[in-house]
């Protein structure tokens, strides 16, 4: 993932100033809500605003089965095997738009 | 092991309602009126019990914390049970001699900032404030002490927190926290203006998780908010739900397993979870005969805490907040149940 501190910076200031309108602050909310466990990072990518949650194996079933029935938005998802250097660990990366005006057609691309 | 939805067991110690600010927003009422603290003698075999009970760290606020008294002299004597201590300040005091004594006594000062210097002034009630913590900071800096900002979010400073997050790191800061205004003592009376609306908590929880990945790993950012429905999956975090304890503490059971942090009061009263929880649960009034009142907790306070902590889930589970300051919504929902849940102290 990309880590432009320049668009981050910028990115953080509309959130900051209002610039992010309301209706896409709380629908980001409302996902991190419907998937009842905090996202163990939140940072910028090209796509937006990306939610990393870190789950245990055991509860990767049921993490993967809320992602598609809650969240409603996995056409495909992509499961990442940490392995090394804790085995018992998975990574599943979320990703939601963000509609700051600063790269909408690249936002609309994906989805 | 973890305790409660925290790291490591803290006593929050409030030892002082004497402060040389009179903050609009200040949770506690300090200010210049105030005077007096609790005595050494009266507080020290208090804390050597709770050392045995399983705490780790005291955490000095106030009250202005520096114009405590016997404050070096209880660090030592904390320092010497064992204790980590810490220390919140506003910065107005913090040189010269007194900063050098403390240099090798407190593992981190966080220094108050509430935003950039007029908004800082503002909230503080006095022009000048802002200039004397940032320099306040610049001394730790010099003096090699680890130290960190501590914000107090207002509906005013939302706006500024990039900047905050930029001034922390600049200063040298190893620690950003970022705490909602507490709708307590004065903070009450502002919260129509400066509190935060649901929207603004949204966009402090999702800034502070941003400045985490954005600011450097030396770092560390506390985000004093969390996803409602992540508290919820969490409940049994608080070991005092167990049905172990259905019947009063199970024996064996250190204090600090299930009531964290332990707030000590300028008031003498030892309180779990927040300063500003209903009076009725108090636990211990150091005053009085706080061993004979930490059995009666352990015998029947804890069977009412525990029902308390049980419909603070349920009524948490219940709610439509997105993100919640726990310890002000047990603050709350202890101001609407207490009567329910007195406890007697002796």
């Amino acid at each position: 993932m990309s880590h432009d501190k320049t668009l981050g910076a910028h990115l953080e200031r509309a959130i900051a100033i209002g610039q992010l309108d309301k209706k896409a602050v709380f629908d980001l909310a409302d996902r991190i809500q419907d998937l009842r466990i905090a996202p163990a990072r939140v940072d910028w990518c090209i796509y937006g605003i990306c939610l990393d949650y870190v789950v245990p194996r055991g509860r990767i079933g049921g993490f993967l089965r809320e992602l598609v029935d809650r969240l409603r938005v996995a056409d495909r998802l992509e499961v990442f095997p940490l392995g090394i250097p804790v085995p018992e660990l998975w990574r599943v990366q979320v990703i939601s738009d963000a509609r700051t005006g600063a790269s909408p057609g690249l936002i609309e691309s994906q989805r | 092991m973890r305790s409660g939805f925290l790291g490591r067991r803290v006593i929050q110690f409030h030892p002082t309602l004497a402060c040389n600010l009179r903050c609009r927003h200040c949770y506690s009422g300090s200010g210049p009126g105030k005077r007096g603290g609790l005595a050494a003698e009266e507080v020290l075999p208090f804390f050597a019990a709770m050392r045995e009970e399983g705490y780790e760290t005291v955490s000095f606020s106030g009250g202005e914390p520096l114009l405590y008294r016997p404050l070096l002299a209880v660090t030592d004597a904390l320092l010497a049970m064992g204790y980590r201590v810490n220390l919140t300040t506003n910065g107005l005091l913090l040189r010269g001699r007194l900063l050098g004594a403390l240099a090798p006594r407190i593992g981190v000062v966080a220094v108050s900032i509430d935003g950039p210097p007029e908004l800082h002034d503002r909230l503080r009630a006095r022009n000048g404030a802002f200039a004397r913590a940032e320099a306040a900071l610049d001394r730790l800096r010099e003096a090699e002490l680890a130290f960190g900002v501590i914000h107090t979010v207002t509906r005013a400073g939302i706006p500024h927190l990039p900047w905050l997050a930029d001034f922390a790191c600049r200063k040298g800061a190893s620690l950003l926290q970022l705490h909602p205004l507490d709708p307590t003592g004065r903070g009450a009376e502002v919260e129509a203006e400066l509190g935060l609306d649901e929207e603004a908590r949204a966009r402090l929880y999702l800034l502070g998780r941003l400045f985490e990945d954005r600011l450097p790993g030396r770092v560390a950012v506390q985000v004093d908010l969390h996803p409602r429905s992540a508290l919820c999956a969490a409940a049994d975090a608080y070991r005092l739900l167990d049905p172990a304890h259905a019947d009063g503490l199970a024996a064996g059971t250190p204090l600090s397993e299930v009531v964290n942090p332990l707030i000590v009061t300028e008031r003498g009263e030892a309180v779990p979870f927040v300063y500003g929880l209903a009076p009725d649960f108090t636990l211990a009034r150091l005053a009085g005969n706080w061993r004979v009142d930490l059995r009666r907790f352990r015998e029947e306070g804890a069977v009412r805490l525990q029902r308390f902590l049980a419909a603070c889930f349920a009524q948490l589970a219940r709610s439509s907040e997105r993100f919640v300051d726990w310890y002000a919504f047990l603050a709350r929902r202890a101001a609407r149940t207490a009567p329910a849940h007195t406890v007697a102290v002796s």
